[in-house]
């Protein structure tokens, strides 16, 4: 049984998830900022005014502020941490009750902020002709592949915190915690 | 989570915590599925940013981007895809720009790590299938390769071109300089990925099939010692149970118990 948490160093592990939640709720918060200020997209890619906008022109512009997907990569590792300490009970006295749950949203965000920008940067890549470069942006090959490593990376590792989260939460028997993998198993 | 770390259960039992343990007498020896799945799941994470890097730096050594980099406009302003001159020292200064070794492995270096220490946590048990192990291995060989070719190769090739054209060709700093600065990142890359690597690679301990000695010790009725029965005890297990216990040989690892703590378990003659 995963012991019940010790009143203060709860707060450790919920300062530990914001810590872990906030590479990607950076990220979301630019880019939705980012995205429905017209002047901002216009002064990052030099657009000219009067010219309307398109999807492209706004997430290039998002892109400038740094690679896509590090804040994925950074929250989808800390998440799996996270969940391995929840699950397990290890520091004792540590995981408060809702950090599981907690750790399922958490992933699950990450996991698809990383699917949806890896998808929306193979998109423009796959729909302009020559690239996004035709469109008057430049996106390498190594470029472009590291990118789309990065997100398929935090997407996996992401899956894998939620599902470590929901299996434990709705497990009963003795069978599917985590401890019963990493340790011997005992009556309690 | 930690090995050899000790739990408040293990106070009735003080060496369980050192002892590998057969994986079929305690899950009939699969992991659940869905923890299985999950560890799958991560070692194949491990390897899908190195296999990436790997491509985009194949890419940019065979020339793909040398348009971009070396390419020179011509009197109408296009870009001339005349780029025979490059050489491959030019070719990895890019690769260190566009491929960078941090952007490529710390996640997957993490990883690994996470799975080796599920790993020595099992203690002997099939926590990380062997197939998993062997792919979150793979991968972090394939870090460390690349890594010191990110790293390393470069300034190799970029002092023996300094020796070839003389002191001041590329203008740029000393290789040593280069090198210092990225050495904390090359060196944890590559130290912790080949310490995953070798451990996960390590050979599981064998499980036994014969039983521990405290589970012997257990199968047979045990009364618990009183002091106040404790000189009767000791009086008689001289001549009555020493021949049975002495007649059955140990295991070397187990500490030996001397005649008089053998006493406090033995069944009081009547």
């Amino acid at each position: 049984m995963v012991p019940p948490p010790h009143p203060v160093t709860a707060w450790w592990f919920r300062a530990a998830v914001l810590v872990a939640a906030a590479p990607v709720l950076a990220a979301v918060t630019v880019t939705a900022v980012v995205f429905q200020d017209d002047d901002t997209v216009r002064s990052l890619n030099g657009t000219v005014p009067g010219v309307p906008l398109r999807l492209l022109d706004r997430w290039h512009a998002t892109q400038t502020f740094g690679q896509s997907g590090w804040p994925a990569v950074l929250t989808a590792v800390a998440c799996v941490a996270l969940a391995f300490a929840a699950v397990s009970g290890r520091p004792r006295h540590l995981a408060p009750p809702e950090s599981r749950s907690v750790l399922t949203v958490l992933a699950l965000v990450c996991g698809a902020w990383a699917l949806g920008t890896t998808a929306l940067t193979a998109w423009f890549q796959v729909t302009h002709p020559r690239g996004v470069a035709s469109a008057g942006y430049e996106l390498l090959l190594p470029q472009w592949a590291l990118d789309t490593g990065q997100g398929l990376f935090a997407a996996v590792v992401a899956g894998a915190a939620a599902l470590w989260c929901r299996r434990s939460r709705s497990e009963s028997s003795d069978e599917g915690r985590l401890e019963a993998v990493g340790e011997p198993a005992r009556a309690e | 989570m930690t090995v050899g770390e000790t739990d408040t259960t293990d106070e009735t039992d003080p060496t369980a915590a050192d002892r590998p343990v057969d994986a079929d007498r305690t899950t009939g020896g699969r992991v659940p599925r869905p923890l299985r799945v999950a560890v799958w799941a991560l070692a194949a994470a491990a390897c899908v940013l190195p296999l990436f890097g790997t491509v985009a730096a194949l890419h940019v050594l065979t020339g793909g981007v040398d348009a971009q980099y070396f390419g020179s406009y011509d009197a109408e302003g296009s870009l001339s895809p005349d780029t025979s001159s490059v050489t491959l020292d030019q070719r990895w200064r890019v690769l260190d720009y566009l491929v960078p070794p941090d952007r490529v492995l710390l996640g997957p270096v993490a990883v690994v790590l996470l799975l080796t220490g599920l790993h020595l946590a099992g203690r002997g048990r099939p926590a990380v299938p062997t197939g998993a192990r062997c792919l979150a291995a793979a991968a972090a060989v394939v870090a460390v390769l690349f890594t010191l070719a990110v790293g390393v190769v470069p300034l190799v090739l970029r002092e023996r071109a300094r020796g070839e054209e003389g002191p001041g060709f590329g203008g740029g700093p000393e290789p040593w300089a280069l090198l210092v600065g990225s050495a904390g990142v090359l060196v944890f890359l590559v130290g912790a990925a080949g310490l995953g690597a070798v451990v996960l690679l390590r050979p599981r301990r064998a499980a036994t099939t014969e039983p521990w000695p405290e589970q012997a010790v257990a199968s047979s009725p045990v009364v618990a010692p009183d002091p106040t029965a404790a000189p009767e005890t000791t009086a008689a297990p001289e001549t009555t149970a020493a021949p049975e216990t002495t007649a059955a040989p140990e295991p070397p690892a187990v500490p030996r118990l001397t005649e008089e703590d053998r006493a406090w378990y033995r069944r009081p003659t009547p």
